[in-house]
């Protein structure tokens, strides 16, 4: 068989798988047509979150950041004025009665010797 | 190769998808009859058209239009070959009866070749030239099959099949010999 008669037979071969294409059953072709379309719609979804990623990631990361940031700050800030106040009224050098024991003795007494007005007994109220 | 270079500007995303979309068209019923006749089985075939064209999206995307012929080609063939492997491994535990390949059964629809020409004699002739050409063609090794229809009937270039089947320029060339040289043999008959 000569050169040009291959041709020729590949010719009739190319002609045949052409029809055979186009007289594919209609199913057949449905349910490719279908397969197409899913791909092309799910790579379009996943482009559309890839797109999306970097927000998340870079809002996320600079939260974090800002955390760690603001734990260390509060790390070196002195405690706040009302936590000052129960410290020093806890402390050893306001604890009176131990450290001036004569002061409270003479004020017990200053308070014996009030003037009879000053309790609770009515004027002339006790003959 | 004669692949070019990439053009000098990128089609939009919405642009892409729509292209995409027209060359999977265009080439997902050549890629159907080429695994149904890697796999004699239409179920296989279709599943394996479209799976190779989720892979070719996921990683020639934005490949250059001229290259995506040759790459989608490459998905194919590496679907054909995972297919091959597995019923490779499935039949080491199945009985040779239970295999399921209705090449023969579901083949392609040549009642529908009518159309072309009336005359019974023709009709009866394209029928048994359609029927040879499915066994040849069933009956050609892998390689040989799949390059002879990436050359003779997709019309890809040697370069092109050689990028798609992953083999040498040298190999394309000696399979497409021997494929036209086995066809010559079982369709002599047919030829005029």
């Amino acid at each position: 068989m000569t050169n040009e008669k291959d041709i020729e037979m590949q010719n009739r071969i190319v002609r045949q798988l052409e029809t055979e294409q186009n007289n594919l059953n209609p199913a057949i072709t449905m349910r490719l047509d279908r397969a197409r379309r899913q791909v092309i719609v799910g790579e379009t979804r996943q482009e559309k979150k890839r797109s999306l990623w970097p927000w998340p990631a870079t809002a996320g990361t600079a939260s974090l950041a800002l955390l760690i940031v603001i734990q260390l700050n509060q790390a070196n800030v002195t405690p706040p004025p009302d936590s000052l106040d129960l410290d020093l009224l806890t402390l050893s050098e306001f604890d009176l009665l131990d450290q001036d024991p004569e002061f409270m003795v003479w004020l017990a007494d200053q308070e014996a010797d009030l003037p009879i007005e000053d309790s609770d007994v009515p004027p002339g109220g006790s003959s | 190769m004669t692949i070019q270079s990439l053009p000098a500007e990128q089609p939009q995303p919405a642009d892409a998808n729509t292209s995409l979309e027209a060359f999977l068209g265009s080439v997902q019923q050549r890629a159907f009859m080429i695994a149904r006749y890697a796999t004699g089985n239409t179920d296989e075939a279709l599943d394996i058209v479209q799976d190779a064209m989720a892979a070719f999206v996921k990683h020639y995307r934005k490949k250059p239009a001229d290259q995506r012929a040759a790459l989608f080609f490459r998905s194919l063939n590496n679907r054909i070959i995972d297919f091959h492997r597995q019923r490779q491994r499935r039949s080491r535990w199945q009985w040779p009866w239970s295999r399921t390949e209705d090449l023969v059964s579901d083949g392609p629809d040549t009642g529908a070749m009518a159309s072309s020409n009336h005359r019974p004699a023709a009709i009866a002739e394209q029928s048994q030239f359609a029927d040879a050409l499915q066994s040849a063609l069933s009956a050609l090794p892998d390689r040989q099959r799949h390059v002879f229809l990436l050359r003779a009937w997709q019309g890809l270039s040697v370069a092109e099949t050689a990028q798609a089947l992953k083999i040498s320029q040298g190999s394309i060339k000696t399979h497409y010999f021997r494929a036209l040289k086995n066809l010559r043999e079982q369709l002599e008959q047919h030829h005029d």
